[in-house]
């Protein structure tokens, strides 16, 4: 087994399932190693027997902890983002305005009842058709703001309903203005009884974060931590090994 | 905005789009077994067996079902199985189906009274006569919403096969868009095309969240 430097483009491209060879290629994620100390391989007639390499994801520690924190950056940002977006989307579902509820709905009907992986390739591969163009990473944590805040919009509305409709005549009894009653008596109990479902949603969020920064960050060959792992793994002349 | 382009390729988008009602029938038929079969193993604690699907439920639920298909598609050739793209697919969704189905139907089978298992018993109900006739059909009642729900995320994540090259409807569109170079339009027939199949199961589900909560 020769390990080539043509390999790393071909396990992208695996990945994003446009080169058909998926053996032989070398293109095993998980038996990366440093260039020169080759992984012990038994091949076998009609099938290859795998040896396990535990010490690659080691050696490469770091490679991953970078990853790792480009998941939790990426996730802590859109999950912000999606909160803010909830809210004010289940304000709208509940407004005055029949066209303002309309809006709402409609977003988060379409954006509930269509895969994240569509909605990430709309903001990423569509927009930019019409002009709209954003790097790889900023395009996920878009589309995962948007997908995450239609799902938080229905939890915050249940929330909203959750609260008894005699504590919010009470509140206006006692004077307070609607905007008060909403910030001091029905959100804040609305936030307690979320509180559940949203850190569900919050995970969902972290378990989205792996395809978009996969599917996106590896479709973008500029992506620099690929090239890092490549110039590390098959250091050549005119790419010489580096540290992170 | 040219729609001539959709038009033109609704062959190919019909096409994927069974593909995709495919792999979500079969994801969901075989999800929905296996999730009940495990769910029966926890909840009877027979002692090796539930600790195992304790275990899988577990492993199942904390990892993205995208790693479970590269285990699955990129993996098990390692181990002696060739796997198909299809069969990749199908039992990737199947296994990560599976765990979550059976911890929704377990916590519709813990929902039934203690009482009503004690008193199918004392009535000289064997254990498949008091899960068929007492149990299940409440399970039923308070895990189908839940269970809906899931099965909308499943025809959702069938998406997830495009990765590993399976040719289903996002697959399909991409070969659409890199032939057409109209990506709006392309997303736009596709997003249509799931919500065609999720937003009925949506509607429905609320429909019986709100009939299971309205006697309460």
């Amino acid at each position: 087994m020769v390990w080539q430097g043509a390999h790393l483009p071909a396990a992208a491209s695996v990945l994003v399932g446009r080169a058909g060879n998926r053996r032989g290629t070398g293109a095993e994620p998980w038996s990366l190693s440093p260039s020169g100390t080759t992984p012990p391989r038994t091949p076998t007639d009609g099938g290859i027997t795998m040896v396990f390499d535990w010490g690659a994801p080691f050696r490469n520690y770091d490679l991953l902890l970078a990853g790792l924190g480009v998941t939790l950056r990426v996730s802590a940002i859109a999950f912000v983002c999606a909160f803010a977006i909830g809210l004010v989307v289940a304000l709208a579902r509940r407004s005055r305005f029949w066209w303002l509820r309309t809006v709402a709905t409609v977003y988060v009907e379409v954006l509930r009842n269509t895969p994240v992986l569509l909605q990430i390739f709309v903001v990423f591969f569509g927009l930019p058709s019409v002009g709209i163009r954003w790097d790889a990473i900023t395009s996920g944590t878009i589309a995962l703001a948007l997908n995450t805040g239609a799902y938080l919009a229905e939890i915050i509305r249940a929330g909203i309903q959750s609260i008894s409709k005699g504590q919010i005549e009470a509140a206006t009894s006692l004077g307070l203005s609607p905007s008060q009653v909403f910030q001091r008596v029905v959100f804040p109990q609305a936030l307690r009884n979320i509180y559940p479902p949203v850190v569900n949603q919050v995970i969902m969020v972290e378990v989205f974060t792996a395809v978009t920064l996969i599917y996106v960050a590896l479709t973008a060959t500029s992506s620099s931590l690929l090239h890092l792992l490549g110039r590390r793994l098959f250091p050549t002349p005119e790419r010489p090994e580096v540290g992170l | 905005m040219n729609w001539h382009v959709v038009v033109e390729s609704k062959g190919v988008l019909l096409g994927g789009f069974l593909v995709t009602l495919q792999l979500s029938f079969w994801a969901i038929l075989l999800g929905t077994s296996l999730g009940l079969v495990v769910a029966l193993i926890r909840t009877t604690h027979v002692p090796v067996l539930s600790q195992a699907a304790r275990v899988y439920i577990d492993i199942f639920r904390g990892s993205p079902l995208l790693m479970q298909l590269f285990f699955v598609y990129f993996g098990l050739p390692y181990l002696g199985f060739e796997v198909e793209k299809w069969l990749a697919a199908t039992l990737a969704l199947t296994l990560y189906s599976g765990a979550y189905i059976a911890e929704i139907i377990r916590a519709g089978m813990e929902a039934v009274p203690k009482g009503h298992r004690e008193a199918a018993a004392s009535l000289g109900l064997s254990f498949y006569e008091m899960m068929r006739y007492v149990v299940i059909p409440q399970t039923i009642t308070v895990a189908l919403p839940p269970l809906i729900g899931f099965y909308i995320g499943l025809v959702k994540d069938t998406s997830l096969a495009t990765i590993i090259g399976y040719r289903e409807l996002i697959r399909e569109s991409q070969g659409i868009i890199d032939r057409t170079a109209r990506p709006l339009e392309v997303y736009a027939a596709v997003a249509a095309l799931y919500f065609i199949i999720c937003y009925p199961l949506s509607v429905w589900s609320t429909r019986l969240e709100r009939r299971s909560t309205a006697h309460l």
